[in-house]
């Protein structure tokens, strides 16, 4: 049986995410492990006092004091990852996902997914945490992180929810984007939706989609395939999927070292940006 | 690789960036006072304790182990250093910081930090309290032939350190100690010795310099044992406050990373005029309340140390003794663990014992090394006679009283050896006797010596023995048989 890990915390997207990963569920016939991270002490702010003076067993107290706030913010902390856990099983309940499973994990959140990733099919993360603000342009701290570390298909949840029929795949003939395309034709995921293959080429001629769309068509799809000349892949494939009504992307991810991204820019961490829909990122 | 790198560097340098700050500032404050005291105490100009402070500040900032740990110029590591000061100068203290650093990365690459693991809790107490001790008695110099005025200006700083933070958590006391006690000598025009009294202060940034000490056997006769103290000494008092560290914040350490680090901080300071120093446990607990976590709060005490020096140096000159004679009881107020004498009372007297034993050694040859040695040493055989008594052996007559069984359980090795042959009687006439061990550990060859004189006695006596279970008695001679590594192995020596 399939299973999809759906990762969760008190941020708006936690229900857009249980959606998408109860409609995911039911095409896959998959199970789902609903994962909440609790933030390590040492995530939080120390508290400080800078008075600088060390008297009698100044060491002991300060471990007691340390350890009451830790523990107190350790114990609301696990509260309040309980009620997310217990509020994201029950939306996906309500969507009719019979088997979830919820795991309550504390450290980072890479290395808590990284731990179950084996276990898993796919994985469901949203744009932003908790700690980002909804409308704000930049991306979650994790998702970049997750993505890089990850070797599942990850379905990035947006702030928009809508039924998903039209798909479409962003086509470089990378390593990346061909094991999308595999994916595709063999999961029962997108069976049946309206799909499109878009190739966006510097120069033309670069891409040869024809493979691909073989595969695709092999998978029993309808493909509308098409190619545009831009050195903008991000902009192209973002008014595409505007004005065709798009409802899913579908594309390969962070195919350049970090250090290329930080000084030309990621595509793909602009495509998360600017598109509004969900994406389902292969590497 | 980059991602790592980025995390990297996330976690350790920029996780904190305010609060590492503003506590590498207040540790640097505080550094200052002490960087020029333990100097006093070595018998260097004040110069050399605060290059040291600042160069091993920084270095370790980057090559150290243990994140959020302060290190500098130490009075564990001027103690030590003082005769060969008095002996040899200044140049040949360079020359063996430098072999000390040398000595300290080898430790970390041959992961000599994992030694730490035999000093026991109660060795670690006596380190510290003698350390809080050795600090303290190094002020008393500092009153001898001084006036009231003194004892007045030093009482008035530890009534400032202690009461001023009950009023406000802003501004680091000791500093303002500091700061009122200079002022009310330079108002007054008090007749107190100064730090300029004290030697050189640094006038510049340090430079780099070859020691000026002739490079043959001669010299490393002098400083090798110099180097090979300060590098244990140095190396106990780091991997002891990393791991306070470590339970402050809740977070791990690397060891050797840390042992190598020091040394590559030792050698640099070496080479830059300073002296040999180590992580300062007063200083770390400071950074810790003051909620530095990252490398950064290290980084920005050494540079904070010489901006300071260099910006206000001409006024710490006017900085009375008496306010650092203060801050340095402070300090060793801080790092006793007073808690430790409570404990006495309930804990059991063979930690105590240890614990006061590895005081009065430091105290007595001032040398840190040496008392953790002896304490080590004191806790390892109190740990052979407690477990020398997990020994018991049954005795069973047969029925026709000619046949004798007898059954060991236990640990057998040197120290219950003896307890273990002095169990079975000889004096009683049996035909038959039968040893069953399989129910004992034997550890060592003491032991199967031991076996040997028990099974030989018995035979002069004309009695035949029957040794049992030797095989799974003896499999714990493990460095024999080295089945420790092997899959199973601790199931096989703990089922019988």
């Amino acid at each position: 049986m399939a299973k999809l890990l759906v990762c969760v915390d008190g941020s708006l997207y936690a229900d857009n995410i249980c959606a998408n990963a109860a409609w995911a569920a039911q095409r896959m016939g998959a199970s789902v492990e609903l994962l909440h991270v609790l933030r390590r002490h040492s995530d939080y702010q120390a508290p400080a006092d800078h008075t600088g003076a060390i008297g009698v067993d100044t060491r002991s107290e300060l471990l007691e004091e340390l350890t009451k706030v830790d523990e107190e913010r350790g114990r609301l902390d696990q509260k309040k990852g309980k009620i997310i856990l217990e509020h994201g099983a029950k939306v996906l309940r309500k969507f009719d996902v019979a088997n979830v499973n919820t795991v309550h994990r504390r450290g980072s959140l890479v290395d808590a997914i990284l731990e179950l990733e084996h276990s898993v099919d796919m994985i469901f993360l949203g744009k932003r945490g908790e700690h980002a603000d909804l409308n704000s342009t930049f991306l979650g701290s994790n998702l970049e992180k997750v993505a890089r570390a990850v070797h599942k298909p990850l379905f990035v949840v947006s702030s928009v929810v809508r039924p998903i029929k039209k798909f479409v795949v962003a086509y470089d003939g990378k390593d990346s984007v061909l094991k999308a395309v595999e994916f595709i034709s063999r999961s029962p995921l997108l069976k049946g939706l309206e799909c499109h293959l878009l190739a966006v080429e510097a120069v033309s001629g670069q891409t040869d989609v024809a493979a691909a769309t073989a595969k695709l068509q092999s998978g029993g799809f309808q493909v509308v395939t098409k190619t545009e000349q831009s050195t903008m892949p991000d902009q192209v494939i973002t008014s595409y999927v505007d004005q065709k009504g798009i409802d899913l992307l579908v594309t390969g991810a962070y195919s350049h070292s970090r250090m290329r991204s930080i000084l030309l820019g990621s595509t793909t961490a602009s495509l998360i940006k600017s598109c509004k829909v969900p994406l389902l990122l292969f590497r | 690789m980059f991602s790592i790198l980025f995390t990297h560097i996330h976690k350790h340098w920029l996780g904190n960036i305010r609060n590492d700050l503003l506590a590498g500032m207040v540790v640097a404050l505080a550094l200052i006072p002490e960087a020029i005291a333990f100097s006093i105490i070595a018998g260097v100009d004040p110069k050399v304790g605060l290059y040291a402070s600042f160069c091993i500040a920084v270095v370790i900032a980057f090559v150290g182990g243990r994140p959020g740990m302060i290190s500098a110029a130490t009075g564990a590591m001027a103690l030590v250093m003082v005769t060969l000061v008095k002996q040899h100068g200044l140049e040949y203290l360079l020359a063996a910081t430098i072999l000390t650093g040398i000595l300290q990365m080898l430790a970390g690459v041959l992961r000599l930090g994992s030694l730490m693991q035999f000093v026991s809790k109660s060795v670690v107490t006596g380190f510290v309290n003698a350390l809080a001790i050795l600090i303290f008695m190094a002020q008393l110099p500092e009153f001898k032939n001084a006036g009231f005025l003194m004892y007045g200006m030093v009482a008035l700083g530890l009534a400032i350190i202690y009461i001023m933070p009950r009023f406000t958590k802003a501004i680091p006391s000791p500093l303002v100690c500091i700061i009122v006690l200079t002022c009310i000598s330079i108002f007054f025009k008090l007749d107190l010795r100064t730090v300029g009294d004290m030697g050189q202060l640094p006038s510049t940034l340090p430079v780099f310099l070859l020691p000026d000490i002739p490079l043959n056997l001669e010299t490393l006769k002098i400083i090798f044992p110099y180097a090979l103290t300060l590098a244990a000494v140095g190396l106990l008092e780091s991997l002891m406050t990393a791991t306070i560290v470590d339970d402050l914040t809740d977070t791990p350490s690397n060891k050797s990373r840390e042992c190598a680090g020091q040394g590559a901080a030792n050698i640099v300071a070496g080479f830059f005029g300073g002296m040999a120093g180590c992580a300062m446990i007063g200083q770390s607990v400071i950074n810790i309340k003051s909620g530095g976590r990252g490398r950064l709060s290290t980084l920005f005490a050494g540079l904070f140390l010489l901006f300071l020096m260099l910006v206000v140096g001409k006024w710490v000159s006017q900085i009375p003794m008496a306010a650092l004679v203060a801050v340095m009881i402070m300090v060793s107020i801080g790092t006793f663990s007073w808690a430790s004498l409570k404990n006495m009372r309930t804990h059991p007297p063979s930690s105590s014992i240890v614990m006061v034993i590895t005081v009065a050694v430091v105290v007595l040859t001032h040398d840190l090394a040496f008392g953790v040695f002896v304490g080590v040493l004191m806790s390892a055989l109190f740990f052979a006679r407690k477990v020398s008594q997990l020994l018991k052996i049954d005795s069973s007559l047969s029925e026709d009283k000619d046949k004798r069984t007898y059954k060991v359980y236990g640990q057998v090795f040197f120290a219950s050896a003896d307890s273990f042959a002095d169990s079975f009687d000889f004096k009683q006439v049996v035909q038959n006797v039968t040893i069953d061990v399989s129910e004992a550990h034997f550890w060592d060859l003491s032991a199967v010596a031991a076996l040997d004189k028990v099974v030989l006695k018995f035979r002069r006596e004309g009695t035949v023995v029957e040794v049992i279970g030797l095989n799974e008695a003896s499999a714990t001679i493990v460095d024999k048989l080295a089945i420790h590594d092997k899959p199973g192995a601790l199931e096989l020596m703990l089922k019988h």
